[in-house]
């Protein structure tokens, strides 16, 4: 039984390699094409059909009958109270469960739309008008006071960042979000700094903020169950052509960069977004017993048997061997039985042996692989463990001999006992 | 007479099979036809007790299952093309037959042919009986019962003639009988019982041990070897008695041996000798045995035999047990309803038994009179009195007609050793109405009889009555061609066999009740509000919900008001779940009083699901409950979790199913969030 979260990935990994992707970029202020023109021009080059649409465009169309026109979607709309067309907030969700990826970014005053929308797929957005203030780390400049920060805080995640080694600090200047500690799906691609926290620009401070001690989180990612990716940003000159091409800054604390990372960031994010990176797939999922091929229904209790899948990963578009040293398969009926590391051979086959425990049911194998940044595998598979036959126990149990004896000099004695009685008077 | 009576539920509801364990047994029979002896003795049951799964051929009684498959083989053997089915359906009525015959068999050998013909007329229509092994009826008892008989028809013959063969082959109907019911406890029971009894009244005979000694010896070995109960054999303290009376007799021979061998004053030092070394010999054994029970936590008895010697026991520990209908104490109409004519005339029967009190018919009295205790503390247990009660009325009857036609026929032969032809005309017909009145009782009887299976059909298989409500057959097969094979349903477990047999689907908890905390995780989940109740299955691979809901028709015994027991069976194992939080003003209700974990719990939520509206339509009464007689206590029921997918015609079978997880985490608790509401300053 493979879960249908699996098939939705491979067929999200076939649409990535279709050559022009549809992406629809929504912009409440139609400056943004200009001002932050770096940004889209980078996801030109690498291949993506842009298509920039008014956020208010009355004419929007995100869905013909039953069929998606737009495969990504991108939003830099944090103050439309009101999406045109036939799409309201109903609309992106559904896009998002069908397994189509976006990128959300807001800025510190989003709509109750934007925010509602956030919520629901798994972001929580902190209050209209607050603002990601550090007092002790902001990035000296004329005009922002002490809401530009300078954050390092990245996810620990090659699979995200991909080609973005040199992690440099990311400009961020805007709202901050929070994940619940119960989420599953989402995960916070960058943090804000310790010392920063959200609160409503000029005014006191006289309790705790929420989001604090780096808590925060500045730009967000949610893997749905459906295969979608969600990137959420809160800031929207982020992704602006001044933050890409800043020559360098000073923060509060007196460390010079000499350029800032956002312009690789926000690609390189976007490519995780967008099916580019971090996609898993498994084929080839098979065990049977010890050494031999065919795949059976049951095992009996204590056999030997091989449990193996093949995993790759998408890596500019061509699937490559994934390796893994964490990879463990579980035999579970109702609780694990068996837990066990698998070994791979460099050509993404996953492998391992183990015995059947001496207990009968139906049991699954499961994979249950959740890998920051990497598609998150969720398989199982049934079979059934039987009892011995009647006929496969041992046949003589040394045990048992004394018993064997008893019977034996039972049955010798009677008949001895009945021919003195029968023939000795 | 007695085939023919049980044919009634065919012409009516068409050959099906009725009720819950018959259905189990048909797909094990089937399984047996197709896949052979030596595979239905080692057959792992995957589709059942998911993911626990069964040892189906370890665990079942399979003399029911042998005898249909041997019939089936036999009639394809020559050439009798006969489905699997109709050779279940018509098991029941045909070894009903056999047990009349076995009746009439033991009576006879007890008090002569007249007393057997008139037991055996009991026995094929006592309705007791006749509830159990109607056409379609392809339950254990239905060959069990005949079995039964037949041991103990076998065991009197061996005591009337000791003839060793007719003891083996008592130890031979034995092993059927073992391999047939766990009643046959009872036989081991009950011979014991027997044979203390003739010793103590003076009545040991080479026959007696001739009788006694080699059933149990052979009996047990036999028992041993039928999967289902091995090592019980020797391990249970049911069987117990019975070796302590194969001790006894021994001990009582070997007394009597050396009473005739000794001379009187050595035999009385013998005596005292042997009895004080064999009390503390006896003592020490006991003293084992005593230490060996005591260490079990049930006395070294099974749960079901405890509730039998301790009535209270089922309802205080093991509510399981308590819980299905038959277990529970009958009410006393029941006796007149079940018994008929032949409660009337038992306690007639069992004084003619005393005059003569031989061994044989001491055996009868026993047993009528334990009978009677047992079914007092089960209703199931009727079944075991009811031939009795026959065999009791078959002599009483007898008695009395002997008695009668002694008279009329003492009469006759006065009138005819005189002369006058007239009279004797005019007299000859007096004999007549007495017969005919006998003969005329017996449709009687049956009339009053049929009731029985249809009632059992309607109200338990749920498969007829005036209208035919054939939704249960509906929601099997909506399973069986619309949910993928690898589909779990969760339902409360009388609808486990019911489900693997007829939906072919598997299940979690089926009829066949071994893992109780496997149950009362069913009945904790139905008990949950939905969330918990959809974790719990979703831990468990449920795809599907099935629900048995009577409101809409009134049909009472649905999942609603079973709710109770799922409350206790699952408290018992789960504290969490309190009887009394679902209890409202007043006791179990579901109208706006009820408990208000009741009106939150995943069953109710599946029961009334829209039901509030269909009841509109029907009733003119928003949530009108038919079988409650109330309004319900909820309206808008909203499911989160599960999706109706199913509602069959009556809306007696409701399938829901359980969703995936959602595609995204939406409102998970964030203590870091304020979620878009401004903050609240603490401190201004």
């Amino acid at each position: 039984m493979i879960t249908p979260v699996f098939i939705l990935l491979i067929s999200a990994a076939l649409t990535c390699q279709a050559s022009a992707q549809k992406v629809l970029v929504l912009l409440d202020d139609p400056l943004i094409r200009s001002t932050h023109s770096l940004y889209f021009s980078d996801l030109t080059s690498r291949g993506y059909d842009i298509f920039f649409k008014s956020a208010s465009d009355r004419k929007l169309q995100l869905k013909d009958w039953d069929e998606w026109l737009y495969e990504k979607l991108i939003i830099f709309a944090p103050s439309a109270t009101d999406f045109g067309g036939d799409i309201g907030e109903g609309t992106l969700l559904e896009f998002v469960d069908a397994g189509n990826d976006a990128v959300i970014v807001v800025d510190s005053n989003p709509s109750e739309l934007m925010r509602s929308t956030v919520a629901d797929i798994g972001i929580d957005l902190e209050p209209k008008g607050t603002l990601l203030t550090d007092h002790v780390d902001y990035v000296r400049s004329s005009s922002d006071g002490h809401s530009l920060i300078a954050s390092e805080e990245f996810v620990a995640s090659d699979a995200i960042l991909g080609n973005f080694t040199d992690r440099s600090p990311i400009l961020f200047k805007g709202t901050a979000a929070s994940i619940s500690p119960e989420s599953t799906l989402g995960i916070s691609i960058l943090g804000a700094p310790e010392t920063a926290f959200s609160h409503f620009p000029g005014k006191a401070v006289i309790e705790n903020p929420l989001v604090a001690n780096g808590h925060a989180t500045l730009v967000a990612g949610v893997q749905a169950r459906s295969g979608a990716r969600v990137v959420v940003a809160g800031s929207v000159d982020m992704f602006s052509n001044a933050y890409f091409t800043l020559a360098g800054f000073e923060t509060a604390s007196g460390n010079k960069f000499s350029k800032a990372g956002n312009r690789a960031f926000c690609d390189e994010v976007t490519q995780w977004a967008f099916h580019q990176r971090g996609v898993l797939r498994v084929t080839n999922l098979h065990h049977s017993h010890a050494g031999k091929q065919e795949q059976p229904e049951w095992y009996r209790v204590t056999d030997d048997l091989q449990f193996g899948l093949d995993i790759h990963e998408l890596a500019g578009g061509i699937w490559e061997p994934y390796r893994a040293d964490d990879v463990q398969v579980e035999f579970v009926m109702l609780d694990p039985y068996v837990r066990a590391d698998l070994q791979h051979n460099d050509q993404g086959h996953f492998h391992t042996a183990f015995k059947v425990p001496d207990v009968y049911g139906v049991y699954k194998f499961v994979i249950n692989y959740c890998k920051p940044g990497y598609t998150p595998l969720d398989l199982a598979k049934r079979v059934s463990v039987r009892p011995f036959r009647h006929n496969e126990f041992e046949r003589f149990l040394v045990a048992a001999y004394p018993y064997y004896m008893s019977v034996f000099s039972t049955m010798a004695a009677f008949f001895l006992f009945g021919f003195v009685f029968l023939y000795h008077k | 007479m007695a085939f023919s009576l049980r044919l009634f539920s065919v012409v009516k509801y068409e050959s099906v099979i009725h009720e819950f364990d018959p259905y189990f047994n048909f797909r094990v029979t089937i399984y047996l036809t197709k896949e052979g002896f030596y595979n239905l003795w080692n057959w792992f049951d995957d589709i059942t007790w998911y993911p626990l799964g069964r040892v189906v051929g370890g665990t079942v009684y399979p003399g029911l299952i042998w005898t249909a498959g041997v019939m089936f083989k036999v009639l394809h053997a020559l050439n009798v093309p006969i489905n699997v089915q109709e050779v279940c359906v018509f098991t029941a009525p045909l070894f009903s037959a056999f047990c009349s015959l076995a009746a009439y068999l033991l009576v006879k050998e007890i008090r002569g042919r007249g007393a057997g013909l008139t037991a055996a007329a009991f026995m094929a229509m006592v309705p007791s009986y006749i509830s159990r092994s109607v056409a379609g009826s392809f339950d254990n008892e239905g060959v069990a019962i005949f079995a039964l008989v037949f041991v103990f028809f076998l065991y009197v013959k061996a005591l009337n003639t000791g003839s060793l063969a007719w003891s083996s082959a008592a130890a031979l109907a034995y092993l059927y009988m073992v391999a047939s019911w766990g009643g046959y406890s009872f036989i081991i029971n009950l011979l014991p019982i027997h044979c203390l009894a003739s010793i103590f009244t003076g009545r040991l005979t080479a026959k007696l041990y001739i009788a006694y000694a080699p059933l149990i010896v052979l009996g047990t070995l036999e028992a041993a070897s039928i999967p289902v109960v091995g090592f019980n054999a020797v391990l249970m303290s049911e069987h117990f008695g019975a070796f302590f009376a194969f001790g006894i007799l021994h001990a009582a021979l070997a007394i009597r041996y050396i009473k005739d061998i000794l001379p009187v004053k050595a035999y009385n030092a013998a005596k005292t000798l042997v009895l004080t070394s064999g009390v503390v010999l006896m003592s020490g054994i006991l003293l084992l045995v005593l230490f060996y029970v005591m260490s079990s936590p049930t006395f070294g008895w099974t749960g079901r035999s405890l509730s039998l010697l301790d009535p209270t026991y089922a309802s205080k520990y093991i509510p399981i047990i308590a819980s299905v209908s038959e277990h529970q104490p009958p009410a006393w109409p029941s006796y007149f309803t079940d018994l008929q004519a032949a409660s009337i005339l038992m306690p007639a029967g069992l004084i003619a038994l005393f005059w003569p009190l031989t061994p044989a018919s001491l055996f009868l009295i026993l047993y009528a009179c334990t009978a009677v205790y047992f079914s007092g503390v089960m209703v199931r247990l009727m079944l075991v009195l009811a031939p009795a009660a026959c065999c009791l009325a078959g002599v009483a009857l007898h008695e009395a007609l002997a008695a009668l036609f002694k008279g009329v026929h003492a009469e006759q032969r006065e009138q005819e050793s005189r002369p006058p032809k007239e009279d004797a005309k005019a007299k000859k017909p007096s004999s007549k109405p007495a017969k005919a009145s006998f003969w005329s009782n017996l449709p009687g009887f049956s009339e009053t009889g049929r009731p029985i299976p249809r009632d059992a059909a309607l109200t338990r298989g749920g498969d007829g009555s005036i209208h035919i409500f054939d939704d249960f057959r509906e929601g099997y097969a909506w399973l069986r061609y619309n949910t993928p094979e690898d589909a779990v349903v969760a339902s409360w477990w009388d609808y486990g066999y019911q489900t693997t047999a007829m939906a072919n689907r598997t299940v979690l908890v089926d009829n066949n009740t071994w893992n109780n905390t496997h149950i009362a995780t069913v009945g904790r989940a139905m008990a949950s509000p939905e969330k918990q109740a959809w974790e719990i299955y979703r831990a468990l691979d449920v795809t599907h919900v099935l629900v048995i809901f009577g409101g809409f028709i009134g049909y009472p015994s649905d999942d609603i008001n079973k709710f109770l027991w799922m409350v206790r069976i699952g408290g018992g194992v789960f504290p969490d779940i309190k009887e009394k939080d679902f209890l409202g003003e007043g006791g179990y209700r579901v109208d706006n009083k009820a408990g208000k974990a009741l009106l939150d719990c995943l069953m109710y939520k599946l029961s009334y699901y829209r039901y509030a509206e269909a009841s509109l339509m029907t009733t003119g009464q928003m949530g009108f409950d038919r079988v409650r007689n109330v309004q319900i206590g909820k309206m808008d029921v909203t499911l989160e979790y599960f999706e109706e997918v199913f509602t069959s015609e009556h809306w007696m079978v409701r399938i829901y199913k359980v969703l995936d997880r959602p595609a995204r985490d939406i409102k998970l608790p964030n203590p870091r969030s304020t979620r878009g509401k401004p903050r609240k300053s603490s401190l201004s």
